[in-house]
């Protein structure tokens, strides 16, 4: 029997929408392929976190640094993460210089353009994978 | 010519709030009028992705906050300066909310422009853009990324012309000053 700690996966949703974004299904089927003796997730909706009005509003940055592994899934605005997805990244940032022994996590990006053009699919991405380098 | 200065600093970065001044000053020293707006003063909600800007309100934002009022400022300005500290490789949060809300001065149709897919301008004049980022020292990636996004910002805004320039934390006076100059002088404000 396999006793080891499942582990944990935080998923992040830039979108807008609270319910069936786009940017929530790709990430929710990607977390659904995971093996759950190994893995388990969780879904955070960064538009909903960022602009919550309670005083504890930063817990999921909390859940964040414990993770594992983060997924990004997010739309593409004007050929790159919209604001507030910014907003999250600088976030996690200034938590994990903050922290003593930040956890070594993974991440992986999702991106979902309106339109296919090849070369705004690189932007996003190239500043999604800037965070992780940031991040170590 | 009318300059609209949008500043995308955050509150407590004060080697970038140096170097904006230094632009800043310059600017009011010359014959143009300059406008400014300090976007973290400003109450600019993120874009909702709702698209009611292009299908229920055409031309205006669903919102009705400092959004609406940065959208009409850009489109009536001869010259529009994004200024920030460049964030992964991208815009500060504070310009990224201002330029999210940029869409209503586009139309929703679509247009190939060198073999991609963009959208139709809404109006039949666009102001020149003048891209400034800082960074606290020289970062290759972030610069090459910074550089990458401004010039798809360029096939989305339909300026005549512009230019970008990153200025470094230690750059004293006497360095940006000039090449404040030479950026001007790209977009025709010398």
């Amino acid at each position: 029997m396999n006793n080891r700690p499942k582990k944990q996966v935080t998923l992040l949703v830039g979108s807008p929408k609270k319910k069936n974004s786009a940017s929530a299904t790709l990430g929710l089927y990607l977390c659904h392929q995971l093996d759950s003796q190994q893995f388990a997730y969780q879904e955070i909706h960064l538009r909903s976190v960022l602009f919550r009005k309670e005083s504890n509003s930063s817990y999921w940055l909390t859940d964040v640094l414990r993770s594992d592994a983060i997924i990004f899934s997010s739309p593409l605005y004007v050929d790159c993460l919209p604001s507030y997805v910014f907003q999250a990244f600088e976030r996690i940032y200034q938590k994990r210089k903050e922290a003593r022994n930040p956890k070594d996590m993974q991440s992986l990006a999702i991106i979902n353009p309106v339109s296919q053009n090849p070369r705004n699919l690189k932007l996003p991405w190239i500043s999604a994978t800037t965070l992780p380098e940031s991040l170590r | 010519m009318n300059v609209l200065l949008l500043n995308g600093v955050h509150k407590k970065e004060d080697h970038a709030t140096q170097i904006y001044q230094v632009i800043y000053h310059h600017l009011k020293t010359t014959k143009h009028q300059v406008k400014s707006y300090n976007l973290s003063r400003l109450n600019i909600a993120p874009c909702m992705g709702c698209f009611g800007c292009w299908i229920q309100t055409p031309g205006e934002c669903m919102i009705d906050d400092d959004g609406r009022l940065i959208v009409r400022e850009l489109i009536q300005h001869d010259v529009v300066i994004y200024f920030s500290p460049i964030t992964f490789g991208g815009y500060s949060c504070e310009l990224k909310k201002a330029i999210d809300r940029f869409i209503p001065d586009i139309m929703p149709f679509f247009r190939i422009v060198q073999n991609e897919i963009h959208h139709v301008p809404r109006y039949k004049k666009y102001p020149n853009l003048l891209f400034i980022g800082t960074l606290p020292s020289e970062n290759p990636a972030m610069e090459k990324t910074f550089f990458q996004l401004n010039r798809r910002n360029v096939l989305n805004m339909n300026p005549h012309l512009y230019s970008q320039a990153i200025f470094y934390h230690h750059q004293p006076e006497e360095e940006v000053q000039p090449k404040f100059k030479e950026l001007m002088k790209d977009v025709e404000l010398i």
